[in-house]
């Protein structure tokens, strides 16, 4: 998403960013090299997600709470 | 090694950026880029991939591809292509014209309730705020999902909240969409909804049920 629609922040949109990236879109199997499809990366990849959730309650923004 | 962006619905001089390459087999043509490094995930190169297709989303209907999808050379994204172009091309036609917005809902669904006596107690109180969340989400989802010409609504989110919902929509839409997601926020003050978008259709790149 390139423009600011109801929310504008750009750390809630790396929310969605993350989960539309690494866990939606076309997946490929077969005879194909899938280099995403290892636990380091998932990893990484909610520790940019937890980094941008700090970022974004910072600066006041109602976010998701974790589960309990 | 090749990293593919996205599968589009036709081939041409239009690539917006002087790296991509693609390859084509009947109107269905795959964008890619050379590249010797690994995916590295983060908010950078997420954001940059995701710009390389909406830069090919503003010439052509795509079917973005997860991050990180890697091909060894050319030829295996022609037999990509070969296989199960049929089945792109169809999926194109469905997601042509359309973007994909995003909806998050947090907050507290239920009223507070009493201070539990015991263990049932708890259970049953806990049963309850969860049963009030999903009949809350469903009523944000509903009217979202007649405005979407499909959907898609995760009740019990891993991340938290009470629902977290994809809508795909023609791209003159989205600001009636984006209307209805005001008008919810405020019949649910409790709540807080977010809105993104628009996006590539990353939660429709399926063949849609019958």
């Amino acid at each position: 998403m390139s423009a600011d629609l109801v929310s504008g922040q750009r750390d809630i949109a790396l929310v969605d960013l993350v989960d539309r990236l690494l866990d939606k879109g076309v997946v490929l199997t077969g005879d194909i090299t899938l280099s995403v499809a290892n636990v380091d990366l998932v990893y990484v990849g909610l520790r940019a997600l937890v980094s941008s959730v700090a970022t974004a309650e910072r600066e006041g923004v109602p976010l998701p709470r974790s589960a309990t | 090694v090749i990293a593919l962006y996205a599968i589009t619905d036709r081939a041409g001089a239009d690539l917006p950026r002087e790296s991509l390459r693609e390859v084509a087999v009947g109107g269905v043509a795959a964008v890619f880029a050379r590249t010797e490094a690994a995916a590295d995930v983060t908010p950078e190169a997420l954001w940059t991939h995701e710009e390389v297709v909406e830069d090919l989303m503003r010439c052509r209907a795509v079917l973005p591809m997860r991050f990180g999808t890697r091909f060894r050379d050319e030829g295996a994204v022609l037999d990509l292509l070969s296989a199960r172009g049929g089945e792109f091309a169809r999926v194109l036609d469905g997601v042509r014209g359309r973007v994909e917005l995003g909806v998050r809902v947090a907050g507290e669904a239920a009223a507070p309730v009493a201070k539990p006596s015991g263990g049932s107690d708890y259970m049953t109180q806990r049963l309850a705020a969860r049963r009030e969340a999903q009949r809350v989400a469903r009523a944000v989802h509903a009217p979202l999902a007649r405005r979407a010409e499909r959907s898609t609504a995760d009740l019990a989110p891993a991340r938290g909240g009470v629902l977290t919902g994809s809508y795909l929509l023609p791209g003159d839409g989205v600001d009636a969409f984006a209307a209805d997601v005001r008008r919810l926020q405020r019949a649910y003050p409790s709540l807080a909804i977010t809105c993104t978008g628009p996006w590539p259709p990353y939660s429709f790149v399926e063949e849609s049920p019958r």
